[in-house]
């Protein structure tokens, strides 16, 4: 009997400890990410707003950790919360540029949707975009095959060999050992006005560009 | 300023600041996109080119063309590419951009585009940074075309509208004019009506005045008709209805007294046994009987031209003609026509002698009538052919007047200008002159004589000769107006009215002129009411010409003076015959009294023809008559000065 209170009274603390817990992070967390949270929960339902919660709780662990912890901690829970599902299946269309927002609360996307999120949530932990590129890689896979891919690749100084962020390959290695993956484009932020252009519509027939299209829309959520 | 023109200008100020307006914001709109696609063709271009950077063997020399090639065949003012330490490696600027815009316009329609930017990889080494920006003069050339045009077209859109809405407003505003002149028309006392116009606001004023128009009229034509019964009660028999004694031997004497007579023709019809019928068949079968007879002369005097006829007492009847006819055959037609009456009635025979004489100008209607008398009084009882009272001079003179010879002297008078126009002042009140009326003077034969319009105005009229001796008639007035500052009125005949020659004649004179409106034309009551339509237009024609247009010898169809009510006529001038011993006669007065404030109503002058002495003036200056002219009136007449 006095065991089974003190069984429930360690599970109420618990739960106290949790909502306090909880609480705590809310109050602690990120800007960004509370955004994104009430914004889940209302298009995408609970799982994914658990997701999301996840992600506060990375968030607050790694204020002020090195930008290699950041780097490696921001790949990691992208590549375990988002399936690789492709866009087609998602979206009903052949190639959709998703925000970080959509592809947390569908819980999936392709190698775009994989380096946006990386690219979004570590240029949100404070990482200069200078230092982040998105890159178009062709990958041979290990059946030998030749496919299009998408990468992160973080350079530590102008200069440096860039570290590789894929979901493909979980682990973050330096680009010299990546003989796989073989880069045709790089781009980032740079030289994209979104913000100086009010007028910019997200999905309007004037705006092709599918990156000023996503960078658009994040805008228009309020998650930049 | 016009209605029409004010509202022209409005609407072309309106049409030119929407179209300014669209103006504006077209070249604002079209400088936007312009804005939107240079940014986009920089963003794609260095895109586009980073690409193709980024895959290729990176030797300075290559990257370097590349660029090159692509700054010397595209439009651009800057490409370069920024190492990773942000040093220029490369760099093409375009330093000398030409554009043909204005600096202004670039000032007002500056483009203010970001340059494109992209990364160039080499390998996964950062080779660089790619900065590109397009050339915007071309943007601005482009948009200082497109605004020129626009301008061009907005300028030829306001003046077409401009010119359409004139045509438009004056479609629509068409009814105001016609408003306008019929209210003018009241304003100068023509009563005119005029058919409403589709537009409401403009309908209601048309039918406002046109009521009026209307009551006005209704009251000049009630009016006339009383004075023209007043007229036949004062001036006409009771049983025959012709003139009676008075008026008859007024209208003889005045004519034989005027100027422009110069031969006429008086019968005299006397019945008999009056007394005897009038015992056996009693009072009111003797009026049937001498209504019968007056009907029978009156409708034979209707064959001839200017022929009058009256009851002078009982059973005494008088056939006068104002112009030259054969008295012999004149008065064989009316015993022709008396016995054939007597053969068709039932009644008891009447004896008639008949008796008919010449007449010259300057005869004494009293005198004359005296005569005739007499011989009728010693005649017999029955003469078997009408008496012929001889005067020596007749037969000379109609020998002369064979019409050949008559438009033998006509071409000569007309060939030489032997024509002259006679000046009789017609004044009025406080010693002003309104016009000299001007009848016409031929000169004909060797003689030194002048006629008058009465001597040849009978043969001028067979040889269809009267509209071109008025037409003279007008250049001599016209000449006269051009010489002095006089005002002057000249008769116009019932042909020269109708003819098409005279009145083009009127309309190249009248230009010739200073100040028209010296110039008055009067055409008699007969020629105007004999043909209304004709002398209505005539009127009209003279009046737009500006001049002054009247009607003469007013003296019988008063009932259709109150036609006049839209014609607009300046003057009215009453026959003689209703002036004579006008201070003698109340009832003529009276009538006299009723025609002045009739006319005056319409805005017309009564004017009294033929004034013999201050008697006949005091009274006409009492009964309203405005003007005066006749033997007595002079220009240094005293009238109206009470």
């Amino acid at each position: 009997m006095r065991r089974y209170v003190s069984s429930s009274l360690t599970r109420i603390a618990a739960s106290l400890c949790l909502a306090l817990c909880v609480l705590w992070t809310h109050t602690l967390a990120d800007d960004y990410v509370l955004a994104m949270l009430e914004k889940v929960r209302q298009r995408y339902g609970e799982e994914a707003y658990q997701n999301v919660m996840r992600l506060n709780e990375l968030y607050s662990q790694l204020s002020g950790t090195s930008e290699m912890t950041k780097i490696g901690m921001i790949n990691d829970f992208v590549n375990q919360h988002v399936m690789f599902v492709d866009d087609i299946n998602i979206w009903g269309k052949e190639d959709y540029w998703a925000t970080p927002l959509e592809t947390f609360g569908k819980g999936a996307g392709d190698c775009e949707d994989f380096s946006i999120a990386k690219y979004t949530l570590l240029k949100k932990l404070g990482i200069l975009q200078d230092k982040l590129r998105m890159t178009y890689v062709r990958a041979r896979m290990s059946s030998g095959t030749l496919r299009a891919h998408m990468v992160v690749a973080y350079y530590a100084t102008p200069n440096s060999d860039p570290l590789i962020l894929d979901n493909l390959n979980f682990q973050i290695l330096p680009a010299s050992r990546r003989s796989d993956l073989f880069p045709v484009f790089s781009f980032n932020e740079q030289g994209l006005f979104v913000a100086n252009n009010p007028n910019q519509r997200a999905g309007s027939p004037n705006n092709i560009s599918k990156w000023r299209d996503v960078l658009t829309r994040m805008r228009q959520d309020g998650l930049e | 300023m016009s209605l029409i023109k004010q509202i022209r200008i409005a609407i072309s100020v309106i049409i030119l600041m929407v179209a300014a307006g669209c103006l504006f914001l077209g070249v604002y709109d079209d400088h936007r996109f312009m804005a939107e696609q240079m940014q986009k063709k920089n963003n794609d271009n260095a895109n586009g080119l980073a690409i193709t950077l980024s895959n290729i063997q990176k030797d300075n020399v290559t990257v370097e063309l590349i660029v090159s090639a692509q700054f010397d065949m595209g439009n651009y003012r800057r490409i370069a590419i920024v190492s990773p330490e942000n040093k220029t490696m490369i760099e093409r600027v375009n330093r000398n951009p030409h554009s043909v815009a204005p600096k202004w316009f670039q000032s007002l329609f500056s483009i203010s585009i970001h340059p494109g930017v992209a990364n160039i990889q080499s390998g996964w080494q950062q080779y660089g940074t790619l900065i590109l920006e397009s050339e915007p003069s071309l943007a601005y050339d482009q948009l200082w075309e497109t605004s020129r045009h626009a301008v061009l077209w907005t300028l030829i859109v306001a003046l077409m509208s401009y010119v359409v809405s004139g045509v438009w407003l004056k479609r629509i505003l068409k009814p105001l004019e016609d408003v306008i002149g019929q209210a003018e028309a009241l304003g100068e006392r023509k009563y005119i009506t005029i058919k409403e116009p589709k537009t409401e606001e403009f309908r209601k004023l048309v039918r406002t005045m046109n009521i009026l128009s209307d009551r006005v009229k209704s009251m000049v034509t009630a009016e006339s008709e009383r004075l023209n019964v007043l007229n036949l009660q004062i001036n006409y028999d009771e049983v025959t209805g012709l003139m009676n004694q008075a008026h008859f031997s007024n209208t003889v004497a005045v004519a034989l007294k005027d100027d422009s007579f110069v031969e006429g023709m008086l019968i005299l019809v006397q019945l008999r046994n009056l007394s005897e019928i009038d015992k056996q068949l009693g009072y009111s079968v003797t009026n049937q009987l001498i209504k019968k007879v007056g009907d029978a002369i009156r409708q034979q005097a209707e064959h001839y031209a200017d022929v009058v006829s009256g009851r002078m007492s009982g059973g005494m009847f008088g056939i006068f003609s104002r112009q030259p006819l054969n008295d012999f055959a004149v008065a064989a037609e009316f015993k022709l026509v008396l016995e054939k009456l007597n053969a068709a009635q039932q009644l008891m025979q009447f004896q008639f002698v008949v008796a008919h004489t010449k007449t010259k100008k300057g005869d004494d209607f009293a005198d004359i009538h005296r005569v005739m008398q007499f011989i009728l009084d010693l005649s017999s009882d029955q003469a078997v052919v009408p008496m012929r009272v001889m005067n020596a001079n007749s037969i000379l003179t109609s020998r002369k007047n064979y019409l050949g010879q008559w438009k033998e002297q006509f071409l000569q008078a007309i060939e030489h200008k032997n024509i002259k126009l006679a000046r009789y002042p017609v004044m009025q009140r406080e010693q002003q002159l309104l016009h000299y009326e001007c009848p016409l003077r031929l000169h004909i034969d060797e003689g030194d004589q002048w006629l008058a319009a009465g001597a040849f105005i009978d043969w001028a009229s067979q040889l269809d000769m009267i509209k071109t001796l008025d037409g003279l008639a007008l250049d001599c007035a016209v000449d006269m107006l051009h010489k002095s500052d006089d005002s002057l009125s000249v008769n116009v005949s019932a042909a020269a009215m109708r003819s098409d020659e005279y009145r083009a004649k009127i309309q190249n004179l009248m230009q010739t002129i200073q100040q028209p409106a010296r110039l008055s034309f009067e055409v008699s009551e007969e020629a105007a009411f004999s043909d209304f339509l004709q002398f209505r237009e005539f009127v009209y024609l003279v009046k737009s010409l500006g001049c002054m247009v009247g009607m003469e010898h007013v003296a019988t169809r008063m009932a259709q003076l109150g036609d006049l009510h839209e014609l607009g006529l300046d003057f009215v001038k009453f026959d003689a015959s209703l002036i004579r011993d006008i201070h003698l006669r109340p009832q003529q007065q009276s009538l006299l009294r009723g025609l002045c404030m009739m006319v005056r109503t319409m805005g017309i002058m009564p004017i009294a023809e033929g004034v013999r002495d201050q008697k006949e003036l005091d009274s006409l200056n009492a009964v309203g008559i405005e003007a005066v002219t006749g033997p007595f009136v002079q220009e240094n007449l005293q009238f109206g000065t009470l």
